[in-house]
């Protein structure tokens, strides 16, 4: 949007805050005077038209009472005759142009001058006011061409008197009365018929008014009135003449009404315009001559001012704003152009990092386009710098990570994330792919949208190969460490198939004791190969998993028919392999003491197996509810080989061995876990 | 921006102004015909009865959406006067004139209104002169040559009056002399007897007397008169004076009740051949006197009927041209049927219409239907 000059903003706010207060203050006193004026000129013609009323009533009360004086008049004693008499009454009523007397049947007795009679009277008319009538509409007189109308008067002994009542003299004394009214007077029965008129051709052509305004107002009843006739606005008002029911209707056009009143205001206005506009343009004058000359020529040197020179101010500026003004300007000039060595030191500083970094650099608009592009980017991607200006980044991607890229990219637009990274493969010129480690950002301007991203790409195709191959001699070691353990496990297996079928040529129960022993120690260890092989992670044994393998089984070799029952509560806790055989070891063994001892002359019995790993210790307790162990029991003592196992096992475990248990026998391992990742159950 | 903004607005103002002002302006009508002298009787209430269409038209609603207006010009009586307020007429924009009242000033403006194309719906124009003749002349009164046909039969079956006089006003030259010499035409196809013809000019206040004494001199047994209602007042009264027995029989043209305020006695017996009579007891005829009655206070004549039917026929053929002058023609003569003030009507091809013939005559100061139509 262009800006006003100076002197177009002072002329708005003058007349803002001058002439248009006194405006409506003058609008606000013409409506003033114009509602007191209306009421005025209104209130002076309803008196005028009730005066014009009274005095027309007057008139034609006057002429019906010269009727009712003939027609009250005792017959003739002296013999004169009806028409005789007619003529004489006539001769004294210059206003009659006719008179007519009919019978109570409304047939004519007698006219004069002389016309038809014996015949029933034609006229007949609607007002009737005591004995008198108005017999016809206000028409031309057939004889004569004057306006007249028919009027009556009852006789006593039935029948009407009717006169032709010349209006001439009244319309003449009504056109005369109305010269001393701005308005102009209208006189109609009341039907709208004209009597008078100002216009004297509506009279002769006989108009009819009774659509006008004022005259459905006036039947209507309504006082005074406004309206719009023949493109005009009156004020208008009326007075009824109630014996005849003809109106005086008086209207003053509404401009010619409201003049005296306005016409002052108007002229205040007129002078005030005029005041205003001159003030307005001395004003202006000044205005140009003194500040916006001077502020143009200055706003012109600025213009003109030669790149890299500072603004000098004149020495005499015309007003002291516009030598502060032009002193800003000169500094402002000097801290641009200061601002702009350092903006160009600055910029070739970022060139040089940009261009030789060590890693790919690029600018791209928010869409991906390329903008910028640093040679090690070149290097990478195989495109000049020209062919990248008309491309995009995507075009680079590889299709399968296009969805991810514009995921993580609107992730950063929307604002959610400053920057993204990640590694990617980029497609070459030459169609190749290249590894690349790409850290991604926005540049943001001061409103927080977007510019630009700046993208680092760091290639690391050397280091995603040797990942791949150190991934690869993992697996492969996994899978020989897998098999070893699979094939210790099954030669345990066979030595203890070689003990089972050795077993066969041994009769003495003492010794095949000893071999299922030895058998179902050699079973645990096989057990742990064999949880380590199935297991996805070589390095430990899921002890839980274990126990509810190995409690059973040996629960199963040694019941004897019996109702042993065995429990088994154990954590996910793992151990290493160096740990793993001596605890299962020491579980086979706790728990086959129990199996074969705990329950000699029971027929039932439980035998609980729990184990807790807490605070890097685990904790497996092994106890049973039988005979339980005699008071000097010393598992250290003991010369039997399974608690002498226990005993070394235990060490070796640097662990400690409880015994308890009030009911039954009871024993406790406890050692710390090594390098075993274990998980407390809830 | 602000400034555009400003203007665009006034200019939104300005034509939405002048859209409102096209679609409030009024259809103009004229009507034209005498509103002064002594035949007045006939445009004063033919004007009046075209006013009260008008009213009552804009009542409904008004045509194609707008107002009717009626500007109203006096014709004066004379060819020269009912030319300048044609004019004047459509200079005001009048899209047809309602009018003449008289023949003559309808014959003396045609050839004008012809020449702009302009349409003339007369409502008491009866000269056959114009009867059948494809121009922009419509009227709502059959042409008077069956008015004189019916007459003449009238008078010597009827009254067995074997010798007559023609007089006629020759200020109306147009209608007097085609009524007069169908008159004669058909008096004398049943073998009545013409004993003499004469004119006068109503304008210069002829001598009543000498005319009277002219008929009577020829031996006539009756007088076929045709002129104003005020001029065969003056005739009868001039005849009654003079103690001549005098049948006086007349067209259409001064069946008014001016004749009765102006007659008097003298009046009494006229025959008149016409297409209207007061005594149509229809409803919507008792309903347009009351309505006419209630409006402008006195009763309607012939004149007031016509002018009333002339409007609604002009209202109906206007709603099919939109309120435009432009086929206006057309439209007029394929208006179809009217419901008019007196009984329903349609004009023919040419515009003419077609109603049936009463006898009227003057009994007891009223008029009387002494024969209807096909009786």
């Amino acid at each position: 949007m262009s800006s006003r000059p100076i002197a177009s903003i002072i002329s708005r706010s003058l007349i803002q805050r001058t002439l248009i207060p006194a405006m409506v203050c003058l609008i606000f006193l013409a409506v003033i005077q114009g509602i007191k004026q209306k009421n005025a000129v209104e209130s002076k013609n309803q008196d005028f038209a009730r005066t014009l009323a009274l005095y027309t009533e007057a008139y034609m009360d006057g002429a019906y009472h010269s009727l009712e004086h003939f027609a009250d008049a005792p017959p003739s004693v002296s013999g004169v005759s009806l028409p005789q008499r007619l003529k004489d009454m006539l001769a004294v009523m210059p206003s009659m142009d006719r008179l007519i007397l009919t019978d109570a049947r409304n047939t004519i007795l007698s006219a004069e001058p002389a016309g038809p009679r014996g015949l029933d009277f034609p006229i007949r008319f609607d007002n009737v006011h005591g004995r008198r009538h108005v017999l016809s509409r206000p028409l031309p007189s057939p004889q004569s061409g004057v306006l007249t109308v028919f009027i009556g008067v009852e006789r006593a002994s039935g029948g009407v008197l009717a006169g032709e009542l010349n209006l001439f003299e009244l319309t003449n004394h009504i056109f005369a009365l109305s010269r001393s009214l701005p308005g102009e007077i209208i006189l109609c029965d009341g039907f709208g018929n004209l009597v008078s008129h100002p216009e004297p051709s509506q009279v002769a052509t006989q108009t009819n008014i009774g659509d006008s305004p004022l005259f459905k107002a006036a039947k209507q009843g309504q006082a005074t009135q406004i309206y719009l006739d023949d493109g005009g606005l009156y004020l208008g008002t009326h007075a009824v003449i109630p014996e005849l029911g003809w109106l005086v209707l008086v209207r003053t056009p509404a401009a010619a009404a409201m003049a005296p009143a306005l016409a002052p205001v108007i002229g205040t206005a007129m002078v005030m315009a005029f005041v205003f506009v001159t003030l307005t343009l001395l004003l202006r004058r000044e205005l140009d001559k003194r500040i916006a000359s001077p502020m143009a020529q200055a706003a012109t040197r600025l213009d003109r001012l030669p790149r890299d020179a500072s603004f000098k101010p004149i020495p005499d500026p015309p007003f002291a704003e516009l030598g502060r003004f032009e002193a800003a300007v000169e500094d402002m000039t000097e801290r641009v152009l200061s601002g702009e060595a350092h903006l160009r030191e600055s910029e070739r500083r970022f060139r040089a990092i940009f261009e030789q970094a060590a890693v790919g650099l690029v600018q791209c608009t928010p869409d991906g386009h390329f903008l910028r592009a640093n040679k090690r980017f070149i290097q990478i991607c195989g495109y000049s710098p020209q062919e990248l200006s008309g491309m995009n980044l995507r075009e680079l991607t590889l299709p399968e990570d296009r969805q991810g890229d514009l995921a993580s990219m609107r992730l950063v637009l929307s604002g959610h994330l400053p920057s993204y990274d990640m590694d990617k493969c980029l497609r070459t010129r030459d169609g190749e792919t290249v590894w690349v480690h790409l850290t991604a950002s926005a540049v943001r301007n001061d409103e927080g949208e977007v510019r630009s991203f700046i993208v680092v790409l760091e290639d690391v195709t050397a280091r995603k190969n040797a990942e791949k191959a150190v991934t690869d001699s993992l697996c492969e070691k996994e899978i020989l460490l897998r098999e070893i353990h699979h094939r210790v496990k099954n030669n345990l297996q066979i030595i203890s198939s070689l003990l089972y079928l050795q077993s066969d040529h041994v009769s003495d129960p003492e010794a095949l004791g000893m071999f299922l022993e030895s058998r179902n120690r050699i079973a645990s260890m096989a057990l742990v190969h064999e949880e380590l092989y199935r297991s996805d992670d070589l390095s430990s044994v899921n002890i839980r998993e274990y126990a509810l393998k190995l409690v059973p089984r040996l629960v199963a070799a040694f019941h004897s028919g019996k109702g042993i029952r065995c429990t088994i509560e154990a954590d996910d806790v793992c151990l290493v392999i160096g740990q793993a055989i001596p605890f299962g070891l020491v579980i086979n063994e706790l728990v086959t003491n129990a199996a074969k001892h705990a329950f000699v002359d029971r027929q039932s019995g439980t035998i609980s197996v729990i184990i807790h790993g807490v605070d890097g210790m685990l904790q497996a307790s092994v106890s049973d509810d039988g005979v339980g162990l005699p008071p000097d029991f010393d598992p250290a003592a003991t010369s039997t080989l399974g608690m002498q196992l226990v005993v070394q096992l235990t060490r070796q475990l640097r662990g400690e061995l409880t015994q308890g248990g009030k009911q039954g026998t009871s024993f406790t391992l406890s050692f710390p876990v090594t390098e075993a990742r274990f998980h407390e159950s809830d | 921006m602000r400034k555009k903004t400003i203007l665009a607005v006034l200019l939104l103002s300005v034509a939405a102004s002048i859209l409102m002002c096209r679609g409030g302006d009024p259809i103009v009508i004229g009507f034209a015909g005498q509103l002064t002298g002594t035949s007045s009787d006939l445009g004063v209430q033919g004007r009046n009865g075209a006013t009260l269409a008008v009213e009552e038209v804009n009542r409904a609603g008004g045509v194609a959406g707008r107002q009717l207006k009626l500007l109203a010009m006096d014709d004066g009586n004379t060819p020269e006067a009912a030319l300048a307020a044609d004019e004047r007429l459509l200079a005001a924009g009048a899209v047809a004139i309602v009018g003449h009242m008289t023949s003559s000033q309808t014959m003396a403006v045609l050839p004008m209104l012809e020449a702009r194309g302009a349409v003339l719906v007369s409502p008491t124009t009866s000269t056959p002169a114009l009867t059948a003749i494809k121009d922009h002349f419509f009227r709502l009164i059959p042409d008077n040559s069956r008015w004189a046909a019916a007459l003449a039969e009238f008078a010597l079956r009827d009254r067995k009056i074997g010798r007559v006089f023609v007089l006629g006003d020759s200020d109306n030259a147009s209608y007097t002399t085609s009524f007069n010499n169908a008159f004669i035409r058909n008096f004398q196809s049943i073998n009545g007897f013409i004993s003499g013809t004469a004119e006068f000019s109503s304008r210069f206040r002829p001598d009543w007397n000498a005319l009277v004494e002219t008929v009577a001199a020829s031996g006539a047994q009756a007088v076929v008169l045709t002129a104003s209602a005020r001029d065969v007042a003056e005739f009868a009264k001039a005849r009654t004076l003079a103690g001549i027995e005098l049948h006086i029989l007349c067209p259409t043209w001064p069946y008014t009740r001016e004749i009765l305020v102006s007659g008097g006695e003298s009046v009494e017996g006229i025959v008149f051949a016409t297409s209207y009579t007061e005594e149509n007891d229809s409803s919507r005829f008792k309903s347009f006197q009351q309505r006419y009655e209630s409006r402008f206070g006195w009763v309607p004549s012939f004149a007031a009927a016509y002018s009333y039917d002339a409007v609604l026929l002009l209202a109906k053929a206007l709603a099919e041209t939109g309120g435009g002058r432009r086929g206006l023609e057309e439209a007029l003569v394929s208006a179809g049927t009217i419901q008019g003030a007196i009984g329903d009507f349609s004009l023919d091809q040419y515009g003419d219409v077609s109603r049936g013939t009463f006898l009227v005559t003057i009994e007891q100061g009223r008029f009387q239907t002494l024969r209807r139509p096909g009786e």
